[in-house]
């Protein structure tokens, strides 16, 4: 390597780490403001809450009462309901998140992608203010969950830390499979591929999961599959708050796991999403 | 940096498989400028203008914005233009002060400037008694407004404009030639592709006339008329044989003609008798030029 070439080298690093904090600075905002935006459409958006709220409470109503006194499914818990609520809110959000693709497919058939384009905003600017969409649609799903379950005296630990905390793993984890949607809509481009697509990804998450019965349960080629879902993770680590019911696994794991998926799949997403859709 | 020049494409190729979109364009727009791209469809309007955006990237040769290189540098360059595009994609759930509040934190406008910059633009677009209004309510005038409206929320230093009048009705787009000949009084640097010839010719300080991914010609509108066209025009109409007639006889007499459909107009006649040809006298336009050049009609 020639002086000339390490010199430019060294340069780039430089500059790149001289504007290190204005990029960050622009990644935060513009997520901010994605999301900020999408909030403001959720208040014109109540019927689709409410329908969206519809499958969760049938799962929880329907199958958690059928299933109520089953000792060996509730996981410790004295009512399968309780044990149901947090799998359940966490499938809710995936639901939104996975076919959150759909949308993104959908912005760029009409050229709502090109306005992001044309900003400044980062590539991960873009996905992040995408997942933090999702999440703040997961959010508004999770607070119509949680006041039923509150209403329909379900016993789940009533404090703040504990719900704020479930909440927020909640939203990473949506975040997470929200970016996982756009990686499959850069993949398929196209919608008609995307339902197809979306059904064969979010049902195997679901069912391969801690979400409905604990892993306990599970034949261990099963019990394998879920320990690599990420979604077991962001489930158990709301059991571990909302119930106290922890099955063998550590808070920290959880939040770690989590947190982890969201930064891999946004890096990938940012990668492959915006452009690979246009 | 390339001192007085908001934009600089240097031999820029872009191909689509087979197809090369753009081909080998050169393109120079001055600061405090407003530059027209002016071709029918297809001739690499829009390729050129997502080129600008880093939207898309080009397989050949240089591109600068603002100074900057293309594609290294594209983020510093987009933050200091302006994007109208061509297919309306405001936000429509959102009210006309929300999508430009979005822009404002997209573009990074500090806090306590972000309100100002916003009235501004309302007041530029004449949208401020509109701004509690949700976008789909508007009418398609007041959206073209505040698509360029949203490109203005930063006070970009160059605004891309790519047909930013297309499929509009007559006064809507004298409402939209108002405003960006506002625009331009104000000195912002303009580029803005049309297949309006009329746009062109109202707006444009310098044109480029675009045909197949290459520029075949450039100047100021008057300038390239003048040149290509001169002054006057005679206009024949008749028959198809009388129309090849008339043809091949200014040929023969080493004047240009050029079709339009039913009349064949014989250019650069300025004050000469016409061959003996019976037809309307008009004065030489952008349209001539554009036709003799490219062989095609325009939209």
């Amino acid at each position: 390597m020639s002086a000339r070439a390490a010199d430019a080298r060294a340069g780039s690093l430089e500059s790149a780490l001289r504007l290190l904090p204005v990029r960050a600075a622009r990644l935060r905002d513009g997520t901010l403001a994605m999301g900020w935006a999408e909030l403001r459409k959720l208040r014109h958006d109540h019927l689709d809450i409410f329908t969206r709220s519809v499958q969760p409470l049938l799962w929880l109503f329907v199958f958690g009462t059928a299933l109520r006194h089953n000792q060996a499914l509730a996981g410790g818990s004295d009512d399968y309901r309780a044990y149901l609520a947090p799998g359940v809110m966490a499938q809710a959000a995936l639901f939104v998140a996975i076919f959150f693709g759909l949308g993104v497919i959908w912005e760029r058939d009409v050229g709502q992608l090109q306005r992001l384009l044309a900003t400044p905003l980062p590539r991960l600017g873009i996905v992040l203010g995408k997942a933090a969409g999702a999440a703040v649609r997961a959010l508004a799903q999770a607070v119509v969950l949680l006041c039923v379950i509150a209403v329909a005296g379900i016993a789940i630990r009533w404090s703040v830390p504990r719900v704020v905390g479930a909440v927020v793993l909640l939203l990473l984890g949506t975040g997470a499979f929200a970016c996982l949607s756009m990686i499959l809509a850069a993949l398929v481009r196209t919608r008609e591929r995307f339902m197809g697509i979306g059904q064969l990804v979010v049902m195997p998450l679901f069912f391969a999961s801690s979400a409905l019965y604990p892993l306990s349960i599970m034949p261990g080629w099963l019990q394998v599959v879920a320990h690599a879902n990420p979604l077991s993770y962001e489930v158990h680590g709301m059991r571990d708050l909302l119930l106290g019911i922890s099955a063998g696994g550590a808070l920290w794991l959880d939040f770690t796991v989590v947190a982890g998926f969201l930064l891999a799949t946004a890096l990938v997403a940012a990668r492959t999403y915006p452009r690979a859709i246009l | 940096m390339s001192g007085e020049l908001a934009i600089r494409l240097r031999g820029v190729v872009k191909r689509y498989g087979p197809i090369t979109a753009v081909d080998g364009l050169d393109l120079e727009v001055p600061i405090g400028t407003c530059v027209g791209l002016l071709g029918p469809n297809g001739a690499g309007k829009s390729t050129t203008m997502r080129m600008l955006t880093a939207q898309s990237i080009a397989d050949e040769g240089e591109l600068e914005v603002l100074g900057f290189r293309l594609p290294r540098d594209s983020k510093q360059a987009r933050a200091q233009c302006g994007v109208v595009p061509q297919l309306d994609n405001l936000d429509v759930s959102l009210t006309v002060e929300q999508n430009l509040l979005v822009f404002a934190h997209l573009y990074r406008i500090a806090r306590h400037d972000r309100q100002a910059a916003i009235e501004r633009s309302l007041e530029l677009a004449n949208l401020a008694d509109r701004r509690d209004t949700r976008v789909d309510k508007l009418s398609g005038g007041m959206r073209r407004r505040l698509l360029i409206a949203r490109a203005l929320v930063h006070q970009p230093r160059l605004v891309l404009m790519d047909e930013p009048t297309v499929g509009l009705d007559p006064q809507v787009r004298q409402q939209l030639w108002a405003l960006i000949d506002r625009l331009r009084y104000e000195g912002t640097t303009i580029l803005m592709s049309t297949h309006y010839i009329e746009e062109a010719q109202r707006l444009a300080d310098t044109v480029l006339i675009m045909s197949h991914g290459e520029g075949v010609a450039r100047g100021k509108p008057a300038d390239l008329v003048l040149e290509h066209a001169g002054r006057e025009v005679l206009e024949v109409y008749g028959p198809p044989k009388r129309l090849e007639q008339v043809e091949t006889e200014a040929s023969a007499s080493g004047l240009k003609t050029r079709r339009t459909g039913t009349s064949v107009s014989i250019l650069g006649l300025d004050g000469r008798n016409g061959l003996g040809f019976e037809g309307e006298r008009r004065q030489a336009n952008l349209e001539d030029v554009f036709v003799l050049l490219t062989g095609e009609e325009i939209g």
